[in-house]
């Protein structure tokens, strides 16, 4: 059996997609059998960020409709093979999702991987409602900005109102990905820190993504930024999928910033 | 002759119909039977039973004057508590006192009919119409009493209590911070 994560932000555009993929990947190359699932119907980017756009030919709704099984559907990730892409379909919207195809699907999912990652569209409409009622667990993802942490916020509340498990009056776990921290506007005061975050969501922090110029171009290149050995938000995201595999990975400030002048004024000390 | 003196508790109850006054008798009988009641109004065959099986001692011509004479009001504890997180979006409305003991979060609402104490930080709206309001001084909330909006640059302490008295609103601040068991 399986742990089901929706990966959510409420707010469009902090990089849900991008965390979907790179967690994917970090955690398949920590050994385990790993799903990714795009419930954004209609908008599928998953499959590009991939780099696996021209191989879609069966998506979730064929899937959900029978009218491919899930083996056919699956798509083996280029960049590992215990990494499987469920794409969404790109012609439907979100009204084709239907409570009990959905539960069918992710059952089905669960019994084959250890790890099934959902893709949340934006927003906190029936398709964001549709992707977090079965899930174990929820990772929210937010930009240090207020409208990102109040749109959080409200997909939170709604997590916590309509998720299976609430009605179940089980936990539902949410863990916090803060993204795109600038460390030179946090240390001038201009940005969130982490503590502020977290003091108003009042959930687990599972790690801090600095901005970083590589994920533009991985995304258009279609290779994960976990992928690139140089990247500093690839290896933030590496020390992500260790937390989730279950392995204590200790948290980095990544919100420390040192400013080029004083990088030279240090390394002038030893000269 | 020997006079003793145990104590005297009064409480004098009107009875408007039988059965709120049973139910109210069932409600508060465990500090009622150390009592005795001054029943006024009319009793029936199956109060009296009932004061019989519970043995509780009660009268009907009690006469303590009027310098003694208190009117104790008891008023059915009506307090709601919230300790879980107001989060944004939420629209909370309550007819009974309030006492929040969790952050009320950007984008909350929360509409309270009788008194609110709030222990953490607003960054919400709130609206309260009651007669009294205990709150944490937050300059990004927008606190609406009895009607009025208060100015956030008047909070100033990190407690603020906020009274209503009729015709005016009088904010004082306190100097030491409550300790909240």
């Amino acid at each position: 059996m399986g742990i089901v994560y929706a990966i959510i932000s409420g707010k469009g555009g902090v990089g849900k997609t991008t965390t979907a993929a790179n967690l994917g990947i970090g955690i398949a190359q920590e050994g385990k059998k790993v799903a990714l699932v795009d419930f954004d119907l209609g908008q599928r980017n998953l499959d590009l960020m991939l780099g696996l756009e021209n191989r879609v030919i069966f998506d979730m709704v064929h899937v959900m409709d029978d009218e491919a099984g899930l083996k056919q559907a699956l798509i083996k990730s280029k960049h590992n093979e215990n990494l499987y892409l469920l794409a969404a379909s790109q012609t439907k919207d979100k009204s084709v999702l239907v409570q009990e195809k959905v539960k069918k699907l992710i059952t089905s999912l669960r019994e084959e991987f250890d790890y099934v990652i959902l893709d949340a569209p934006a927003g906190i409409e029936s398709g964001f409602e549709h992707t977090i009622m079965y899930a174990d667990a929820t990772i929210v993802v937010v930009n240090p900005e207020v409208s990102s942490i109040r749109d959080a916020d409200k997909a939170i509340g709604i997590v916590d109102a309509k998720c299976q498990r609430a009605k179940d009056n089980k936990p539902v776990q949410k863990f916090l990905v803060i993204n795109r921290i600038n460390p030179a506007m946090v240390t001038s005061g201009d940005m969130l820190d982490s503590k502020d975050i977290l003091e108003i969501l009042d959930i687990d922090l599972l790690g801090k993504i600095p901005e970083d110029k590589l994920i533009v171009e991985s995304s258009n290149t279609g290779k994960p930024v976990i992928l690139n050995e140089k990247s500093i938000a690839g290896a933030a995201y590496k020390r992500i999928s260790k937390r989730l595999c279950g392995e204590s990975v200790p948290f980095q400030d990544v919100e420390l910033f040192i400013s080029p002048s004083l990088m030279v004024k240090i390394k002038s000390l030893f000269q | 002759m020997k006079v003793k003196q145990y104590s005297v508790k009064v409480f004098e109850i009107t009875i408007d119909s039988q059965s709120a006054f049973l139910t109210f008798m069932d409600k508060n009988i465990v500090m009622l039977k150390h009592y005795l009641i001054y029943l006024r109004g009319e009793i029936t065959p199956a109060i009296q039973e009932y004061f019989q099986k519970n043995d509780i001692t009660y009268t009907t011509n009690l006469n303590v004057g009027n310098k003694t004479h208190q009117e104790l009001v008891l008023k059915q504890s009506d307090l709601k508590i919230i300790d879980t997180r107001i989060r944004s979006g939420q629209d909370i409305k309550v007819q009974s006192d309030l006492l929040v003991l969790n952050r009320i979060n950007s984008g909350a609402k929360l509409q309270v009919e009788g008194n609110l104490i709030v222990t953490d930080t607003i960054d919400g709206m709130i609206f309260c119409n009651g007669d009294f309001m205990l709150v944490k001084t937050s300059p990004k909330a927008m606190i609406v009493f009895n009607g009025v909006e208060i100015d956030g640059s008047l909070l100033k302490n990190k407690f603020n209590k906020i009274i209503f008295n009729g015709d005016e609103i009088i904010i004082s601040p306190i100097e030491k911070e409550p300790k909240w068991a």
